[in-house]
């Protein structure tokens, strides 16, 4: 036996005590997590799945669908063009967008967009029907000004609900824009930047829609999409 | 039974002073609502109950170099079991909640419980503590949550039926457009919980002028420091 291997195999009696002690510890916090994570991890995915569907299914209230709109969806990636004029949706990542089908046509979809707030990336769930009339617009992710830019959340104005049943027909391009540059949508005191970029973002996805309607219209998400 | 509820009621008023000091991450962060300052308060409330009831019922297996690794493994594991729980209950309100649900970890508030108070104590004792204290975090963080709301946003209880299912119209508009949105701010936050501390030193001082001798502190018993030798 060398030296180091005894040093090794005897450390100090207090310290093998204290790594026991540490290792049991540890050993103990394992089997809570191991336990607490098991017993709810039924009840965390329902929760999640839930929370999704129930934004999901907000925006498009007036579209009669008989699927599941979480199992009908498809990637749209700013890496692999899929659509004309994919950049319209000014996406970063790839993000997933939804299809609603009511007895095997394709009733409307829901797509996702991005711009740039006052402080970060805005990211936004769009509903369109199948005509191009605005279903519902909800915010996912936003970094704007606490009580300026980001009144546009639901939760603190009304008004991303003044979307809701426009197009590219009702409103011709130039009315979409805030209503202090001659448009038809409401700005907030002290907060121009966000509701600009957003009105901008969802009047180039309604041409998205446009320019993509037949093929959107036609997909088929039967067999499983990448 | 008096004297345990005098008990709890000084130990509440001795720590609210000490309170959002030791919290004050969380406390800054997430009381811009009442229902985010209440969900916080409530799973720190949990997290400081079992935490201390473990540190109690292991005082004396670990050695002071020990102390501190056995406790952050402790705390962060009762953390993590409050996070499962709380996605289990309502995934939106732990996705309201985000990253401020794992730091509950690193909350001082309950760090220095365990060190202070836990790991001298037996477990019920110090469960009665934990109780104590936990509550009085959420009455500050409550407090705290409800101002913001109101004066950043113009209503309060907004969105309160994700915890409590039977809250669905408690929403109510107090302004009707916000008087003070600074408020939503951290910024606003600070000026906002200084003018609570402000207001708690104020009542605090206020019976001292009647009595003609109060109490002098004894010095250093005060858990103001909480890093003894490790």
């Amino acid at each position: 036996m060398s030296d180091t291997n005894n040093r090794v195999q005897n450390p100090p009696l207090a310290a093998r005590g204290a790594i026991l002690r540490l290792g049991l510890l540890a050993l103990g916090a394992v089997l809570l997590l191991t336990l607490a994570y098991h017993a709810t991890a039924a009840r965390r995915i329902a929760q999640q799945h839930q929370a999704m569907l129930a934004t999901l299914t907000t925006l498009l209230p007036p579209i009669p669908h008989d699927n599941v709109l979480l199992d009908a969806s498809f990637i749209i990636d700013p890496a692999t063009p899929r659509f004309a004029q994919q950049e319209l949706l000014g996406l970063s990542t790839a993000r997933t967008a939804y299809l609603a089908r009511s007895a095997d046509a394709v009733s409307g979809v829901i797509l996702p967009l991005e711009t740039a707030g006052y402080n970060g990336p805005l990211k936004l769930l769009l509903g369109i029907d199948a005509n191009g009339t605005i279903t519902g617009l909800r915010i996912l992710e936003q970094h704007e000004t606490a009580g300026l830019g980001a009144r546009i959340e639901l939760d603190q104005s009304n008004w991303l609900l003044s979307f809701d049943r426009r197009s590219l027909d009702n409103t011709p391009p130039p009315l979409w824009a805030l209503k202090q540059d001659g448009g038809e949508f409401d700005q907030f005191s002290g907060a121009t930047i966000t509701p600009r970029a957003i009105v901008n973002a969802v009047r180039k996805a309604l041409e998205f829609f446009a320019l993509n309607r037949t093929a959107l219209l036609a997909l088929n998400l039967e067999e499983p999409q990448a | 039974m008096t004297a345990t509820a005098t008990l709890n009621f000084n130990s509440c008023r001795d720590k609210l002073a000490l309170t959002p000091l030791l919290g004050l991450c969380p406390l800054l962060a997430v009381s811009n609502s009442a229902i985010s300052a209440l969900t916080l308060g409530l799973c720190t409330l949990s997290v400081l109950l079992g935490s201390s009831f473990c540190i109690s019922l292991l005082r004396n297996r670990f050695t002071p170099a020990l102390r501190l690794p056995a406790y952050m493994l402790i705390i962060a594991s009762f953390t993590s079991c409050a996070e499962f729980l709380l996605q289990a209950y309502s995934y939106a309100l732990a996705e309201r909640l985000g990253l401020f649900l794992p730091l509950i970890v690193s909350n001082c508030l309950i760090l220095g419980h365990a060190e202070s108070f836990a790991s001298k104590t037996p477990p019920l004792h110090a469960l009665r503590d934990a109780l104590g204290l936990g509550l009085s975090f959420i009455l500050v963080l409550l407090v705290l949550g409800m101002l913001r709301e109101a004066l950043g946003s113009g209503r309060l209880f907004t969105n309160m039926d994700l915890l409590l299912p039977f809250a669905t119209n408690w929403e109510f508009i107090c302004f009707n457009s916000p008087p003070f949105p600074l408020a939503l701010t951290p910024s606003g936050a600070f000026l906002l919980l200084a003018f609570l501390i402000a207001f708690k030193n104020y009542f605090d001082q206020r019976p001292a002028q009647h009595q003609p001798a109060p109490e002098p502190e004894p010095a250093g018993s005060k858990r103001v420091r909480v890093t003894g030798q490790v």
